[in-house]
């Protein structure tokens, strides 16, 4: 599988440059915002494979951001990071709209995984639009 | 004051005083488990480089001089916050107690910061240098001063600001806590009654040209 390309979302620098060395070092391409506002707009001007969007932002938290991003592209594969202890805010973030949740401090390998995860989701969806879109010109010429 | 009225007073302090604590420790508690989040990620990219290595890739030395720095960084923040900490859950040991008001004015600031920082609120501080000592119940002076900020916070949008700062006046220990939040107008609720009451201390609240003004005074002509 070609390496995923991934947006990491937290508003702690240290953070952010940590985990992206780590997920750089696994043959990943990574970019990161220290904002919801910031996701937003890189967003909109380059494809992620996932993204991993931390809960506890200041001004636009990790929910509200999710609704923004989701709303400019509703196939987006989202990554919720949360607090530890908190799988109530992790069951809330999938119920609006993410695609699974990991609780900091996050275990790579299980990160790693999700990612790829989402990444294999994105494909099959491609591909499966392509199909459709296929038997569609297909039955159209009538062949 | 009534057999009813002291006990439903009492039932009043003990729930929010309990959820005062549970506020302070559960704002410590998240800004902590981050620290611990970057130093574990930080010992992890380490044993990355340490496979490198073992695979012929080594790390240029300036990598492993930015983790260093990253984890001794974080293990300073969070030596800090354990002994903010620290101070404030013993705060209750003692009801009445001499204590450094610069001290405890600085520790419950720093304590509310994380709180003013998701709002992205500046929480401005202004301290002496020297020590001013009074006979206080820190635990509700505390539970007070929190009590204010966050019903300024609450009213509060991106960019505003509230500066906290502590004077000596004709004996009495002033500490101003002034905020430019347009949607704020200070309410005294019974609580605050209360809790004036067992610090003990003058709230003086004021509003005028864009600014609310509370202003706690302990010392001479207090309650």
């Amino acid at each position: 599988m070609e390496s995923a390309r991934v947006l990491i979302v937290d508003d702690e620098k240290d953070f952010r440059d940590t985990l992206s060395d780590r997920m750089e070092t696994r043959g990943m391409s990574v970019d990161c915002a220290e904002s919801g506002v910031v996701a937003v707009e890189m967003v909109k001007s380059n494809k992620y494979d996932a993204i991993v969007l931390d809960l506890a932002m200041p001004e636009m938290d990790g929910l509200e951001t999710l609704k923004h991003l989701l709303a400019y592209e509703p196939n987006l594969q989202i990554i919720m990071l949360t607090g530890h202890g908190s799988v109530k805010d992790g069951v809330a973030a999938v119920k609006a709209g993410a695609v699974d949740f990991i609780e900091k401090p996050a275990d790579i390998e299980s990160l790693v995984k999700k990612i790829h995860d989402a990444k294999a989701e994105t494909m099959a969806r491609f591909e499966k639009d392509l199909d459709d879109k296929i038997s569609q010109l297909i039955k159209r010429k009538g062949w | 004051m009534s057999k009813n009225n002291t006990s439903s007073d009492e039932q009043l302090l003990r729930e929010r005083s309990l959820a005062f604590f549970g506020a302070v420790v559960a704002s410590v508690s998240h800004e902590l488990n981050n620290v611990i989040s970057i130093v574990d990620q930080s010992s992890g990219l380490l044993e990355d480089f340490a496979l490198m290595s073992e695979r012929g890739k080594t790390p240029p030395p300036e990598k492993l001089r930015l983790v260093a720095d990253r984890v001794g960084r974080q293990t300073q923040r969070g030596l800090e916050i354990i002994q903010r900490l620290n101070t404030f859950a013993h705060s209750p040991d003692y009801p009445k107690n001499e204590c450094n008001i610069v001290d405890v004015v600085r520790n419950i600031t720093a304590l509310s910061e994380r709180l003013a920082d998701l709002k992205k609120v500046k929480l401005e501080i202004s301290l002496p240098d020297r020590e001013l000592q009074m006979l206080i119940d820190p635990f509700s002076f505390q539970h007070l001063f929190f009590s204010i900020i966050r019903r300024m916070l609450d009213c509060s949008e991106s960019g505003e600001q509230i500066s906290v700062s502590v004077v000596e006046e004709g004996g009495e220990c002033i500490v101003i806590i002034e905020s430019t939040i347009a949607k704020y107008e200070y309410k005294s609720d019974e609580l605050d009654i209360l809790l004036s009451g067992l610090v003990p201390v003058r709230l003086i609240s004021d509003s005028g040209g864009g600014t609310t003004t509370i202003t706690l005074a302990l010392g001479d002509g207090t309650a």
